[in-house]
């Protein structure tokens, strides 16, 4: 007796999505050039039409035609940077579109695997038993609807890369004749003008959630519209998004590497454009860091993600926040803020890096949830130990306000899907998280302050508002910025209450340095608190993870009500049992071979 | 009562600085007409070249304007200058003196 066993058919053929990511992006850093040119034109024709040393009619008549000069110099600028952002804007997408060509290819592979060993099977197969025969159907069957299933994602790519490239068909149309050139929204593509006419569009004072509401209805083609046409405001809007604002931010981050990276060239850079570029420079460093980066738990790539970007805030110090993860699906996110001296064009790849080993930390020996974990710099942070304003709590008040308004954001944007999310504050870090907290309703599960000055307008960890079991606290004895706190009785120097004293009511953890001294530091004891290995990172990787019974505790700072230095007893400085790189107190990923 | 008069120093500066304008951007339209489109996906290159042509004319047609400012602000000066001279020599043969 013959018996049939159908298998499918190998297919679909992986066609790979056409264009090259590197010269995309030389291609639309030429456009950013370019725009500087006209940009130039403009404002030495505006110079040049107000010479102070001519009078008379001629002199109007040139003032006249000269100023119409800078004015249509100024609109070709715009028109041309619009189009440069849509080519930078394909680049990224081209970029996410080869990830997923090469996940299919991979998956082909792995199917035409099984299909192989299915038709040897079949073929060894004689006399075959009903079993035999059903369980080769079985497989036949499942290995056809995992082709079919392929075969519906690469269709679904290729929609979407026809989409994109039929906006970037767009975006060039939309300027390639002199009126298109010389309009206010010459580049600007018809489908991302109509998005932005809908109600809830950002920009416009529309809620969190309205903008929400928005992108959720918009189609994929005009989403990729809006980015292109929009970095600027959709980088910074609340309620899209995380990918959202990334691919906006990627976008505004090379345009100003290119434009400023030309001026730089030609010496026509000023100081703030100096601080720009610094600034675009170390977080497009940081970004290459966390786009390459490789989870070791299971070999994904989780992906950066440049959530906020603004190189000239604050005088050029800049604002910025990166993420390690999908900060849009991520079961556990967690949120850091940095301390003093803490700047956008020194820092960001610094704290990207602890941003890193904190994802690791909590993924390794976590319960398999998926992680993200952001770096957040949206506050102008005290420039030094002698800067008058390290020494109040002013900065960390705005910066509070700031940070809560920023992760209502970030909640809007996953109000079905909402993530565990953890704040966790360094150094003045964790003051500016406290008042988030107690003043502006920050609203998170847990708390982590580090390092800790002082917990501001908190008195005890209830007043931070998530219950005083979510508050944790992260202090290495031999940190002496941790040691300006006021104890209950005597007062202190710092910025608020001990959050690690008894009276404060939080749960510290284990957070000892294993190399440490005898003596206080306020920089290697410090800034420990992110080490590899280490008891703290351990207990972090803990808390973000939402593993509350596997926080390893540390007994709290005592208040001996003894004025000065003998004012409080911390019996963490005497413990002799400090671990590191140890399962369940200290391991935070998997040793290299 | 109209007022007329100018500082020559500073036209001068004028005219370099236009003429310093028309050769970046005779420069610009020369590099883009050079731009390499050929990463772009092959569905959008013809319109990325079109583009591109266009943005090398008007870089030139800015080329050229700045050039002419800068040639209408020499001309100004030459006219000055060439009357100032001309005046100069005509009130010159004056002497200035009743003793003829």
């Amino acid at each position: 007796m013959t018996v049939v066993i159908d298998v499918p058919p190998a297919e679909p053929t992986i066609e790979r999505p056409d264009g090259e990511v590197g010269r995309i992006e030389a291609f639309a850093a030429g456009l950013h050039r370019a725009s500087t040119r006209f940009e130039e034109v403009a404002d030495e024709a505006a110079q040049l039409a107000n010479l102070t040393s001519w009078e008379g009619a001629a002199f109007e008549a040139y003032r006249s035609a000269a100023g119409t000069t800078s004015a249509e110099h100024s609109a070709l600028r715009g028109t041309i940077e619009r189009v440069g952002r849509a080519v930078s804007a394909h680049g990224d997408a081209l970029t996410d579109h080869l990830r997923r060509y090469d996940d299919l290819v991979e998956r082909r592979s792995r199917l035409d695997q099984r299909r192989d060993a299915l038709i040897a099977d079949v073929e060894a197969t004689t006399d075959a038993t009903d079993a035999q025969i059903e369980e080769l159907r079985r497989r036949a069957r499942e290995l056809g609807a995992d082709y079919r299933t392929l075969r519906a994602d690469h269709d679904a790519l290729h929609r979407r890369v026809d989409a994109d490239e039929r906006l970037l068909a767009q975006a060039f149309r939309s300027a390639d004749t002199t009126g298109e050139a010389l309009s206010d929204d010459g580049g600007t593509t018809s489908a991302a003008r109509s998005a932005m006419r809908k109600p809830g569009a950002p920009g416009d004072g529309a809620s969190p959630e309205a903008v929400n509401d928005w992108w959720n209805g918009l189609t994929p083609a005009e989403q990729a519209a809006v980015v292109a046409a929009y970095p600027g405001v959709l980088g910074s809007a609340d309620g899209l998004p995380a990918s959202a604002r990334g691919d906006a931010n990627r976008v505004l981050l090379a345009e100003d590497l290119a434009e400023l990276t030309a001026k730089e060239q030609e010496g026509t850079l000023t100081e703030l454009e100096e601080r720009m570029l610094k600034n675009a420079r170390e977080t497009e460093t940081a970004l290459q860091d966390a786009d390459g980066y490789t989870d070791p738990i299971d070999g994904h790539h989780p992906g950066g993600t440049l959530w906020m970007y603004d190189p000239a805030a604050f005088d050029g110090e800049g604002t910025v926040a990166l993420g390690y993860g999908d900060l849009d699906t991520a079961d556990d996110v967690a949120v850091f803020t940095p301390g003093i001296k803490s700047t956008m064009g020194d820092d960001t790849a610094y704290y990207g890096e602890r941003m890193r080993n904190l994802y690791e930390s909590s993924r390794y020996g976590g319960d398999g949830s998926s992680v993200a974990t952001m770096f957040w710099l949206g506050y102008d942070s005290p420039d030094a130990w002698n800067d008058p304003a390290t020494l109040g709590e002013g900065r960390a008040a705005e910066g509070g306000e700031a940070l809560a308004d920023d992760v209502a954001g970030m909640r809007a944007a996953r109000a079905d899907d909402p993530a565990h999310m953890t704040a966790v504050g360094h150094s003045y870090g964790s003051t500016t998280t406290a008042h988030a907290a107690a003043d502006h309703g920050l609203d998170v599960d847990d708390i982590a302050l580090l390092g800790s000055p002082g917990a501001g307008p908190a008195e005890t960890a209830g007043d931070l508002g998530v219950g005083e079991d979510h508050v944790f606290v992260g202090r290495d004895s031999r940190d002496g910025v941790a040691d300006l706190g006021d104890m209950d009785s005597t007062g202190g120097p710092g910025l608020g209450r001990d959050p690690s004293s008894a009276g404060f009511g939080a749960n510290r953890f284990e957070a000892e340095d294993h190399e440490r001294g005898w003596h206080q530091t306020l920089t290697d004891n410090h800034n420990n608190y992110f080490d590899v290995d280490s008891e703290s990172l351990y207990n972090l990787g803990r808390v973000v993870d939402g593993d509350h019974d596997s926080v390893n505790a540390a007994p709290p700072n005592v208040d001996t009500g003894v004025p000065g230095a003998l004012g409080e007893h911390d019996p963490e400085f005497w413990d002799d049992d400090v671990t590191h790189d140890e399962p369940g107190r200290s391991d935070t990923s998997p040793d290299q071979e | 009562m109209s007022t007329q008069g100018l500082e020559y120093n500073s036209l001068r500066g004028a005219v370099r600085d236009w003429r310093s304008v028309r050769e970046r951007m005779t420069t610009l339209s020369s590099d883009m007409a050079g731009y390499d489109p050929g990463g772009l996906p092959a569905s959008v290159q013809g319109e990325a070249q079109r583009f591109l042509d266009s943005w090398s004319d008007l870089a030139a047609e800015s080329a050229d304007l700045a050039g002419g400012y800068a040639d209408a602000v020499q001309a100004t000066l030459d006219d000055f200058t060439g009357e100032d001279e001309l005046s100069a020599s005509e009130i010159g043969d004056l002497e200035g003196s009743v003793r003829g």
